[in-house]
């Protein structure tokens, strides 16, 4: 996933990190092309493989119990789809892309919703900023958003991990929201997320390092077509 | 490899070899120079443990406020002295981590370097096989590093409850039934063919079994090869207690069955009091009394 440096984007993104009155909160907001770099080809090799040998599992089983989570409607659509995986491979890339300290491929599609009316995700987002007083217009970011990423075109799924799987999750974190907005025709995918902290005692936090490093400075990996020159490109 | 040990001058090899004994232990300087002082003078001591320090063969540690020596063996020195200075340190960072391992973002914090230098140094060592990244029940969704030939703890794999990063409930049901029916039947007279309540045994019976014997009957019946600790069998045993099946006796080391009876058990319901139809008038200095009561008495017997 090839992560999109765009400045107004990044004007959102670093306003999404404040402290409020009584919490710190830590937000992101970015844009990835589904261009795949040597890790997400991994990534969706893994995938397929325990697919493959789940599916092989399935019909070798003979009991009649025997559910296998890629049987299951999932919030992507139909999992022996070969195009609902790669979507699910997509959100999964783009959490490693984002948190590069981690490694998301052991989530299962179950562990996302698929959310159907896009006013509810803007809405729900909107509530929680101007809860935390936030006096920026939470329309304006909305609008910016939209010149990048058509929002109405997009799939929206949502993510609440437990605090094991949060990448942020380390005892100070209180609560979190995670959105992905997927515009299949654009090709991209908005990556956007709350997460409010108990304010630290000591004046340093949590998720300080991830808040203010540039995702997207991954592998610079020479076999890949494009390596380390970073394009801004405003419409790619 | 032997050669190049007997590259090294005498009083060096004399300092390694007596480092390399003491492993896994660290080696401070009084030790050295009590153990060497006669064969080595200090000069040649101080020579020495700089040219060792420099070949690699001898971690410098802190221990407390003091400087401490560990020899690391021929064969991991060969390959830190060919590292370049990055992998080095992120490499003696996974090694100070042992077997708890290092999760990338404190590597990168502790070092200092940056993000896209500490990747190609962890690449450039896992094809080395020097370490292997493994994934902790913890923080599953996190990116660990450790040396490739130790195990990782208890602690990140789960030990015996886990496998593969999931919670094996079915294996740890089986056990805590396995090891309930133990503890019922030690708790209880065995009912032969009654059916109903549990039989009790007198007040004086001393048969209820503690954590270390049900550890030691777990064991004998080998009803899986993972290998449980007492550990592991008290928290099993603490499960039954949280799920009320099985309660700690107050001597505090013995375990009692919780006891099954038939139908439910209510006071007001079993006493003869709740059907008796002088219940009103029934007082300690009235006409009826518990004392004198009838009922009771038939009850009781």
């Amino acid at each position: 996933m090839k992560f999109l440096e765009l400045p107004d984007l990044e004007a959102i993104n670093s306003s999404l990190n404040f402290d409020a009155d009584d919490c710190r909160v830590r937000g992101k907001c970015e844009i990835y092309t589904t261009k795949s770099t040597v890790a997400d080809k991994k990534l969706y090799k893994t995938l397929e493989t325990r697919y493959q040998e789940d599916m092989m599992a399935l019909s070798t089983s003979k009991s009649p119990e025997f559910v296998n989570s890629w049987t299951q409607p999932s919030p992507f659509g139909n999992l022996d789809q070969s195009s609902t995986r790669r979507t699910f491979m997509f959100i999964l890339a783009t959490l490693n892309a984002s948190h590069p300290d981690h490694d998301f491929s052991s989530l299962q599609p179950n562990d996302f919703y698929k959310e159907r009316f896009l006013s509810h995700v803007i809405e729900s987002i909107n509530t929680t900023l101007s809860n935390l007083g936030r006096r920026f217009s939470a329309n304006g970011m909305w609008e910016v958003i939209d010149r990048h990423i058509v929002l109405s075109d997009c799939d929206i799924y949502s993510y609440t991990p437990d605090s094991d799987s949060d990448p942020y999750g380390d005892g100070a974190l209180i609560w979190s929201q995670s959105y992905f907005f997927f515009n299949r025709n654009m090709k991209r995918i908005l990556y956007i997320s709350l997460h409010g902290f108990r304010m630290p005692i000591d004046g340093h936090g949590p998720g300080d390092e991830e808040a203010f490093s540039t995702p997207g400075l991954v592998e610079s990996d020479s076999e890949d077509g494009y390596n380390d020159e970073w394009i801004a490109n405003m419409d790619d | 490899m032997s050669g190049e040990l007997s590259s090294l001058p005498k009083a060096a090899k004399l300092i390694y070899e007596h480092c390399l004994a003491a492993l896994p232990n660290c080696v401070t300087q009084d030790d050295l120079s009590k153990a060497l002082g006669r064969k080595v003078n200090v000069t040649d001591m101080s020579n020495s443990l700089n040219l060792l320090l420099g070949k690699r063969l001898l971690d410098p540690l802190h221990q407390g406020k003091s400087l401490v020596y560990r020899a690391v063996q021929l064969d991991e020195a060969k390959w830190v002295s060919t590292m370049e200075g990055d992998e080095q340190i992120v490499y003696n960072f996974i090694k100070g981590s042992g077997n708890e391992g290092i999760w990338t973002k404190t590597l990168k914090m502790k070092t200092n370097l940056h993000m896209t230098v500490v990747n190609r140094c962890l690449k450039s060592l896992e094809s080395k096989n020097l370490v292997k990244s493994i994934k902790s029940v913890k923080h599953p969704t996190r990116k660990i590093y450790m040396l490739y030939d130790l195990a990782p703890s208890s602690e990140i794999t789960g030990g015996p409850w886990f496998t593969d990063q999931e919670l094996d409930i079915e294996f740890i049901n089986n056990l805590k039934k396995v090891v309930y029916k133990y503890i019922h039947s030690k708790s209880y007279p065995s009912k032969k063919n009654h059916k109903g309540s549990d039989l009790l045994w007198s007040v004086d019976y001393n048969g209820y079994p503690s954590a270390i014997q049900i550890h030691d009957w777990l064991r004998s019946t080998n009803i899986t090869e993972v290998d449980l600790s007492l550990a592991n069998v008290m928290s099993l045993v603490d499960v039954l207690v949280y799920d009320g099946k099985v309660e700690k006796r107050p001597d505090g080391t013995t375990f009692r069955a919780v006891r099954q009876v038939e139908g439910t058990i209510d006071g007001y319901t079993e006493s003869p009091c709740g059907k008796c139809p002088l219940n009103d008038v029934c007082a300690v200095d009235g006409p009826v009394s518990p004392m004198t009561c009838e009922y009771f008495d038939k009850w009781l017997m």
